[in-house]
């Protein structure tokens, strides 16, 4: 029960930051955030950052091009977008490290089973990709720029099929325990 | 040849190896048995300059091997070709478009003559029985084929040091006899990884036992560890289950 209104309170904290319009809020709501698990978001610093650069700067950037072009730049805008979703990734980090994600989706059977199986997919992607940049490094003798394209290629072509084996096998599996049969 | 001091490894904050001491010479043949997540493929990898230790010290030839020497492409060139690894998922190893391909590509980066690559891989080829598979691509091989593929892609360079993490695991028991031959006439340093006992003797005449604490638990002669069965009752390599001989059921500890 504890960790579905943890669950609930998240996504009442996430629709309240994307209606309210306040520098100053976010900033705030940042630092409690912060200052109430210093080790963790010094252990995740990275992560959220890479996070947060991914999404804001193509979004920042579209922005910025698009008003360019109209000659009305609002920069006080581009902060506020930016803080908001800084403040919702630093969130989300945090209700994911401090929450039981499997107990805290159990209401819904679809939602649970969905989770479990995208987290196991996921962590089986992280290992095989950790061993292939091994293997690919353990092989390599003399560094050449073609050795990256070689990279690539292989981990776009292992994952492709290895997703699709991954889902077939994983159909068939849910089959046999009695899923999709309807 | 290796010489590995002092050295503990952690990840995540967990520990995977704990004061790992051990020297290996050359033409030695090592087998490292412990249970699943004792740490035997890091340690692997720390001896194939992939990753390297928290504290502690890993030496090849005398020279200390650490981030900073890799840093060195003429040290990376050495290094690479004179020690190899098979991992256990042979998937991970096969990038070539052929299997030609694979098995060429350490001497193509050691810029070997074409003529002597052309003689190497179809050597490897016919003694691991891939010479049909010569043009097709990796990827649409079998486990055990793509397993024998990487093993000879790695023998190709012809290195010194050859680490293999569970070698047998993909392999059907022909192709399991055939590798144990394969790797019975190498005449170079091996340092094979498994947690089948039954099948540790055929690979080595030492075993170095990992415990379940990532610690050594044993260094020494084969035969000795196989005899103990406290020391492998601690190491978890040997278990209780029941079974029937005719009429008599009854519970003992099983090697297999």
């Amino acid at each position: 029960m504890k960790e579905r209104i943890k669950l609930l309170l998240y996504l009442s904290a996430v629709l309240l930051l994307t209606i309210i319009h306040s520098e100053i809020f976010y900033l705030a709501l940042l630092l409690i955030l912060i200052i109430s698990d210093l080790s963790f978001f010094r252990r995740s610093f990275k992560r959220i950052l890479f996070s947060f650069i991914v999404f804001n700067v193509v979004i920042s950037l579209s922005y910025l091009l698009f008003t360019f072009f109209r000659s009305d730049i609002d920069t006080g805008y581009i902060l506020l977008i930016n803080l908001r979703v800084l403040t919702i990734t630093c969130l989300t980090f945090f209700f994911a490290s401090h929450t039981n994600l499997p107990l805290a989706l159990s209401f819904s059977e679809t939602f649970s089973y969905l989770f479990t199986l995208s987290y196991s997919q996921i962590q089986n992607y992280i290992r095989t990709y950790s061993d292939l940049k091994e293997a690919h490094a353990s092989r390599i003798i003399v560094r050449e720029k073609t050795h990256i394209k070689i990279l690539i290629e292989r981990v776009i072509n292992l994952f492709f099929t290895k997703s699709l084996y991954n889902a077939k096998e994983t159909s068939l599996a849910m089959r046999s325990r009695g899923f999709l049969d309807g | 040849m290796v010489e590995i001091k002092n050295l503990s490894f952690g990840y995540n904050g967990k520990t995977i190896l704990r004061n790992i001491n051990l020297k290996i010479s050359e033409r030695e043949r090592v087998v490292l048995l412990g249970v699943n997540g004792c740490g035997k493929s890091t340690l692997l990898k720390i001896m194939n300059g992939l990753i390297f230790a928290e504290s502690g010290e890993f030496f090849f030839r005398g020279l200390l091997i650490n981030s900073d020497y890799f840093k060195n492409p003429e040290n990376r060139r050495s290094f690479r070709s004179s020690v190899v690894m098979l991992f256990q998922s042979p998937d991970v190893m096969l990038f070539n478009p052929t299997v030609y391909d694979e098995v060429a590509f350490g001497m193509r980066q050691m810029k070997k003559d074409e003529k002597e690559i052309k003689e190497r891989v179809e050597e490897l080829l016919n003694t691991f029985g891939l010479t049909k598979y010569r043009e097709s691509p990796p990827f649409e091989l079998s486990g055990g084929e793509k397993q024998k593929l990487a093993l000879a892609a790695i023998l190709a360079i012809r290195p010194n040091l050859v680490l293999l993490d569970e070698p047998m695991a993909n392999l059907d028991p022909k192709s399991q006899g055939e590798v144990i031959d394969l790797l019975y006439e190498l005449d170079i340093t091996t340092v094979i990884s498994t947690h089948n006992l039954s099948m540790a003797p055929e690979l080595g005449e030492r075993t170095i036992l990992l415990s379940e604490s990532h610690e050594i638990l044993y260094d020494g002669e084969i035969n000795s560890l196989l005899n103990n069965e406290e020391l492998l009752i601690k190491a978890n390599l040997v278990h209780r289950h029941r079974h029937r001989h005719k009429e008599i059921d009854h519970t003992h500890y099983h090697k297999h």
